[in-house]
């Protein structure tokens, strides 16, 4: 059982997108297809949790 | 008994009983070993045997309950270790009396060392367990988890709860090849069962199909199966190591 979900429906997407524009040098292209990826649960848990890890931003539990 | 070279595994009460035992089983087999506990003395005692007969430990001091310093140990480990392969959750502690007794506070901690301080545990270790797409998470839980047993209701619970744990975990994570199961101790011979009367012990042997108690060791080897690469198609199981006490 995995709710597919998007990582923009994620509250501090805005932040993160800020972030990683400013850190990574994404385009809003890119960030707009990261922010759309759909998958499962876990895929988001894990996505998040590395973006945690390398732009030091926290995620809500 | 099977291979565990390059595996790095933590244990949870690690500083007496089955954890103990399950420490050095574990380090028997070749497995790095991080011992968690809140006895210091205890830990730098048996990371000094482990070391001693040739192995690899690290002594993490540790209270379940504290989600910070469960944080930290782990990070500790990762640190020293690089990896995390192996979780037991072994921590536990009992508060016995009649249910219709039993104060709110001694409900709590139970629950709270038992239950909450696995599902800590499990948080950090997945972790590193997500990355590397593979893993063993084994919480012992208790033949009274389906027996049930007057006078513990509060540790009753929360091994039951670790069943349940078990399996939402181990449905959570199959698609990364990291398996959770437990185990389930029946009347095993350690520092938490001495304290029982002669009679209830004459009691409960006479209940025993083989006819005697169980070792930590018999404990031990149940887990380093369940942490070896060959138990790598079983998840979300129960394996009870009793005697024949409980057969279910």
């Amino acid at each position: 059982m995995s709710a597919r979900r998007q990582l923009n429906e994620v509250p501090e997407w805005k932040e993160i997108q800020r972030v990683l524009a400013v850190q990574a040098g994404m385009s809003e292209n890119q960030l707009e297809e990261i922010g759309a990826v759909e998958a499962d649960s876990l895929d988001i848990v894990e996505l998040m949790m590395a973006l945690e890890e390398k732009y030091k931003v926290k995620f809500p539990a | 008994m099977f291979s565990l070279n390059d595996k790095v595994a933590l244990v949870t009460g690690a500083s007496q009983g089955i954890g103990r035992a399950t420490a050095r089983a574990l380090a028997d087999c070749g497995a790095k070993v991080a011992v968690a506990a809140r006895n210091t003395e205890k830990l730098a005692a048996l990371v000094g045997e482990i070391e001693g007969a040739g192995g690899s430990a690290l002594a993490v001091p540790m209270d379940v309950v504290d989600g910070a310093q469960v944080k930290a140990g782990f990070q500790q480990v990762l640190a020293k270790f690089g990896r995390l392969d192996i979780l037991v959750n072994n921590a536990a502690i009992t508060k016995d009396t009649l249910a219709l007794r039993m104060k709110l506070e001694d409900w709590e901690s139970v629950l709270r060392t038992n239950l909450t301080g696995a599902h800590l545990c499990i948080q950090q270790a997945l972790g590193a367990m997500l990355k590397q797409r593979a893993g063993r998470i084994i919480n012992i839980t208790s033949v009274v988890a389906e027996t049930g047993n007057a006078g513990q209701a509060n540790y009753v619970a929360s091994k039951a709860g670790l069943i349940g744990l078990t399996r939402a975990i181990a449905v959570e994570v199959a698609s990364r090849s990291i398996t959770v199961n437990a185990v389930a101790p029946g009347f095993i011979e350690t520092p938490m069962t001495d304290v029982l009367s002669q009679e209830i012990k004459d009691k409960m042997k006479g209940l025993i199909p083989l006819d005697r108690f169980g070792t930590d060791r018999d404990v031990a080897a149940a887990i380093v199966f369940l942490a070896s690469d060959e138990a790598g198609y079983v998840t979300g199981q129960v394996l009870g190591v009793n005697g024949g006490l409980h057969m279910g």
